[in-house]
């Protein structure tokens, strides 16, 4: 860990190091168990994100929820880049005493739990509308980087420019979610060999469907389950979330009896999977 | 592999049976089972509805579905025009009371060569029993509340089997789950009254004396590879106590209390939960269950002494909520009966032949006779 922060602190400063040695990401716990539950919040979120799982969940799983840098209760002293918030949450780990974790992660959080997925403690992932994935070029982003690119030009005024994401944010923050924001990580995926269940809204235009698709592509062992609504969806379907939750970690803690014919569930199966738009459905990898 | 969910049926517990039904059809793993409803009409028939997953479906007049039967182990349905048929590998039972509860249901399924998830034939058909269950448990060391059988026009002799007992006695109906039927009665009145009541469910009835100031206590066990797991213990708080308990210390407190109307785990001394626990063990081994088995207790505050009351072999929401200390959550305990039930598979009977055909075809007359020689 030592070494790490000396890495760190020549890119920025001496200073943080002390900083960085002290700040713990504030995080609340609940419930009991052995077996520990690690939610990542989305940008702009904070621990109580996943109260509605976390509620559920709390019966059979020891549920930790940090706040992440500039966000609820952990204040934001430096400029991180996201492995930074993956060396916090790993801190978390280490003074919980937890060795073996499974992550759940919604959006920003999907960053972290990617970068985290070669942790050593990290046994499955479960990831809801996760960021990470390069985006597809737009017409309305190009438009929106050349609007800024010309202000920038001939020096007007950019302060208007940016998304109300960003336009929240105290400096520090703005230069971290830059460099959240640019990190690719298409490339982590081909090497992500823990179980990994993939819960997307159908119309989420944040992280657009095709999101989903490409990391159930890239990870081996991958599970996608699509229902309806957008970025939150987690949040409508609390129940049936936290079922495919509890289903897949026992698979992951107790081993898979597929017996051969649960790759048929999916679309249209009316009787099996009532109550699920039938547009939505359920995809497991042919390995 | 497919599931078979049966649920409904025709006793009076069929509204609840429905519940447990959807809660389980919610807690099943869609990647590794394909779930075949199977609901049982009060006609006896058998039906996939349509929607089964949710509550509205069954409000209301008629369920709307596809009629569908078993042959063997093989369930037949209709799609479109078409016949379909899917080899059942498991049925998960949630019928609760009545013959889906007292070893009918499970009969059947033995017929059909299908394994299932409730306790077998013999020991679901004694629970059901709440006259000869107690006699069972009695066998085998349980500690119970004496009790008498009544039969209809045996009203003169629980007269005086309850001034025996001493009022106020509890009658209730012999092969009645829940608490249907069931009544206290304090004098002579009330107890042909309360026999009245428990005759419109049952045949026969039970006479016990009833506990004035008792504490109920449910535990339940689950066999896991082989394992049995006895789950810790709950004191369920009947809503009557709650909403008191409410007025006494909550009138004027601000925040609302969370609702939970059980304490779990509950708080008793030691020894009495190691005596409950240590005769769930042994009744669920003894009696050679399998799924879960939720066994119910009381306590009588005034004397300590423990009673077992009853077993129920297809409790309320197979009682996954009495597990999850243990980290079994209700979708694993699914995995759990499953796995077992289809482990023990369904009972081999050793291949035997005889000649008892070929000797009544010669023309024998007393050819079983004959052949029992060999038999």
């Amino acid at each position: 860990m030592l070494y790490v922060y000396f890495m760190h602190s020549h890119i920025a400063g001496v200073f943080h190091i002390m900083w960085d040695m002290d700040d713990c990401l504030h995080y609340k716990v609940f419930g009991r168990g052995e077996k520990a539950l690690l939610f990542l919040h989305g940008w702009g979120g904070n621990s109580s994100s996943f109260a509605p799982l976390v509620n559920i969940l709390k019966d059979t799983y020891y549920c930790i929820c940090p706040d992440f840098y500039g966000h609820g209760e952990t204040p934001c002293n430096a400029v991180y880049d996201l492995h930074d918030f993956t060396l916090g949450v790993g801190r978390v780990l280490e003074r919980e005493g937890i060795s073996r974790a499974s992550i759940v992660a919604h959006s920003f959080g999907g960053r972290v739990a990617l970068d985290m997925a070669s942790d050593p403690r990290v046994n499955a992932l479960v990831i809801m509308a996760g960021a990470g994935m390069k985006p597809r070029p737009s017409v309305k982003k190009f438009a929106r980087a050349l609007d800024y690119r010309v202000k920038k030009l001939i020096g007007a005024d950019t302060s208007r420019c940016g998304s109300p994401d960003y336009k929240a944010l105290s400096p520090q923050m703005k230069a971290t979610f830059v460099n959240v924001v640019n990190t690719r990580q298409n490339g982590v995926l081909g090497r992500i060999n823990k179980p990994t269940l993939l819960i997307w809204g159908k119309d989420d235009s944040d992280t657009p469907l095709y999101m989903a698709h490409k990391m159930h592509k890239g990870i081996s062992a991958s599970r996608l389950i699509i229902l309806s609504g957008g970025h939150f969806c987690y949040l409508d379907h609390a129940f049936e979330v936290t079922g495919y939750i509890r289903n897949f970690l026992n698979g992951v803690y107790y081993g898979v009896d597929s017996g051969g014919s649960g790759r048929h569930i999916g679309r249209g199966d009316g009787n099996a999977r009532n109550g699920v738009d039938p547009a939505c459905g359920i995809q497991d990898k042919p390995q | 592999m497919n599931i078979a969910l049966i649920y409904g049926g025709t006793s009076c517990e069929r509204d609840v049976s429905v519940i447990t039904g959807i809660q389980a059809m919610g807690m099943l793993d869609k990647f590794k089972y394909r779930v075949y409803p199977v609901l049982i009409c009060e006609d006896g028939s058998m039906l996939m509805p349509k929607n089964a997953g949710e509550i509205r479906t069954y409000i209301g007049e008629k369920v709307v579905g596809t009629p569908v039967h078993f042959e063997g182990s093989e369930l037949v349905f209709r799609k479109g025009i078409r016949h379909e048929r899917a080899h059942i590998d498991c049925a998960l039972l949630c019928a609760h009371g009545g013959t889906g509860e007292n070893g009918a249901l499970q009969g059947f399924l033995e017929i059909c060569r299908i394994p299932y998830t409730s306790p077998g034939v013999e020991a679901s058909a004694i629970c059901m029993n709440k006259i000869t269950s107690k006699n069972v448990f009695l066998g085998w060391g349980a500690n119970i509340l004496p009790a008498a059988k009544v039969e209809r026009g045996g009203e003169e002799e629980a007269l005086v089997y309850a001034c025996d007992l001493g009022f106020p006695v509890i009658v209730k109906p012999a092969r009645q789950g829940s608490s249907i039927g069931i009544d206290v009665a304090k004098d002579e009145e009330e107890l042909k009254s309360a026999l009245q009541v428990a005759f419109e469910f049952d045949d026969c009835a039970v006479i016990e004396r009833a506990l004035e100031n008792f504490t109920e206590i449910n535990c339940a066990c689950v066999k896991s590879r082989g394992e049995i797991i006895v789950s810790s213990l709950e004191r369920p708080v009947c809503w009557k106590e709650f909403l008191t308990f409410e007025d006494k210390y909550l009138s004027n407190g601000k925040g609302k209390m969370s609702a939970s109307a059980r304490e779990f785990p509950a708080k008793i001394p030691a020894e009495r939960e190691e005596y409950i626990r240590r005769t769930s063990y042994d009744i669920y081994k003894e009696m050679g269950m399998k799924g879960v088995v939720r066994f119910d207790y009381l306590i009588d505050n005034e004397r300590g002494e423990v009673f077992l009351n009853e077993a129920n072999t297809i409790p309320g929401s197979l009682a996954s909520y009495l597990f999850t200390d243990k980290g079994i959550d209700g979708n694993r305990l699914m995995d759990i009966m499953i796995e077992e039930a289809v482990s023990e598979g369904v009972g081999k009977a050793a291949k035997f032949s005889s000649d008892v055909l070929e000797v009544y075809g010669a023309g024998s007359a007393n050819a079983c006779k004959i052949a029992a020689r060999h038999i």
